[in-house]
């Protein structure tokens, strides 16, 4: 212990001396600087920039807005009608950033001759199914959409009917996820009520056109039966 | 008498050599030039930089030029710039990654990229995506010492357009899977730091 005090005394005055003469010498002042100097040369130099983003709501609905339900009939015979022209599919996409749900109306409860706008078939004789083409899924509540056309042909209806809600993964997205193709069908096929009903109805050759609006709207939550 | 004459020449012969000496006397005044290091980095403009995501376009394929922050470089010795950010926050749990965010650079002044400086992010397709740990922007060349007028810069910045090393995913994809947990206003502070070289 006292070789080890006795080695720090020495030491410390050793020190004193080389610094005096230093001091003495004005030697110190050089070397202060010499210190000062290679201690600025390794600091850094820092700036700051701020930057904001802004992600602001998005709810679009892409689809031709000329896009109509048309198709063709012609009588052969009494009860046996030819179609000449069937409704075209109608293509649409959705980019949302938020979730959201799509119903389907039509403007009018007929379907009216192009040629004679006074022969009306009744909506119920078209249906329609929505398939989704893009890569958001559709298979439900669990997934990203939920699609009521998924296993059933629905009919138009001059009241809304929400087709498409937002499931529980969210539907948030652009067009590669959320597309999809409106496909019409004519019911009466399968129905035999429906055919002797059309039948009845004395259709004359004719085109016929229905318009249909398609609604999109934000959801907060994911859809629940009712 | 001609004792007190040559006493006379003599002291004028005296006089004369010690005005002759005083003369010719000279001194020295010591100069000491000190060349201090010198490292400076000037945000010249673009401090403030803002992106708005308002159109699906913008959320599907980014924004390609959201701004230019300009920087100009004073240095005696050799630098390189590095650069970091945290994550974008909205002040809440969301956040934005901050890979989202990326830059790249134009030199303006006299040094040049490829020679006296060193930069792999020149172009849009080369952007660097910005990581909150410390990356190399620019960097020594030959040889980068100088002052504004030699290291004057462009930092361009671009925010989700998957470009070069910036998160692969869209803006609308990250919304999609939950990674951006919902619209707002998100911040963040971007560090440079430049640093001289040994």
């Amino acid at each position: 212990m006292f070789r080890r005090i006795s080695f720090f005394l020495g030491a410390l005055f050793v020190f004193n001396l080389i610094m005096m003469k230093l001091h003495q010498t004005g030697l110190l002042a050089l070397l202060l600087l010499l210190l000062t100097a290679s201690l600025v040369g390794a600091q850094e130099n820092n700036m700051e920039i701020r930057f904001d983003s802004r992600l602001e709501s998005i709810l679009n609905l892409n689809m031709d807005p000329e896009a109509n339900i048309e198709f063709g009939l012609r009588q052969i015979s009494d009860e046996l009608y030819q179609v000449t022209k069937s409704p075209e599919d109608v293509n649409f996409s959705i980019e949302s950033t938020g979730s959201w749900n799509l119903s389907i109306s039509a403007i009018d409860p007929y379907f009216k001759g192009t040629s004679d706008s006074s022969q009306k078939i009744p909506l119920d004789f078209i249906g329609f199914t929505i398939e989704s083409l893009g890569s958001n899924w559709d298979n439900g509540l669990f997934s990203n959409t939920a699609n009521l056309t998924k296993d059933t042909v629905l009919t138009l209806s001059v009241d809304k009917i929400t087709v498409l809600t937002n499931g529980k993964r969210g539907n948030v997205g652009g067009s590669d996820k959320n597309a999809f193709v409106i496909r019409w069908k004519f019911t009466y096929e399968e129905e035999a009520r429906k055919i002797k009903r059309f039948a009845g109805m004395r259709i004359k050759d004719d085109y016929y056109a229905g318009k249909f609006f398609i609604t999109l709207s934000e959801s907060q939550t994911p859809w629940k039966p009712e | 008498m001609k004792k007190t004459v040559l006493i006379l020449a003599a002291i004028f012969a005296m006089h004369t050599a010690g005005l002759q000496a005083q003369a010719t006397d000279t001194d020295v005044v010591n100069f000491t030039a000190i060349l201090s290091s010198v490292l400076n980095l000037t945000v010249t403009a673009g401090a403030d930089q803002t992106a708005n995501f308002t159109t699906p376009a913008d959320y599907n394929l980014g924004i390609n030029a959201v701004g230019t922050t300009t920087v100009t470089m004073e240095s005696t010795s050799d630098w390189d710039l590095k650069i970091n950010a945290a994550d974008f926050s909205d002040g809440g749990t969301n956040i934005i990654p901050i890979d989202n965010l990326g830059v790249w650079c134009e030199a303006t002044g006299t040094h040049q990229i490829g020679t006296e400086v060193s930069c792999s992010n020149t172009s849009l397709a080369t952007a660097m995506g910005l990581t909150a740990t410390d990356q190399t922007l620019l960097d020594n060349g030959t040889t980068n010492s100088g002052d504004a007028s030699d290291n004057a810069f462009n930092l361009n910045w671009t925010m989700g357009t998957m470009q070069g090393t910036m998160n692969t995913l869209s803006i609308f994809d990250q919304l999609s899977n939950g990674t951006i947990g919902g619209l707002g206003t998100y911040t963040t502070t971007v560090n440079l730091t430049l640093t001289a070289l040994p």
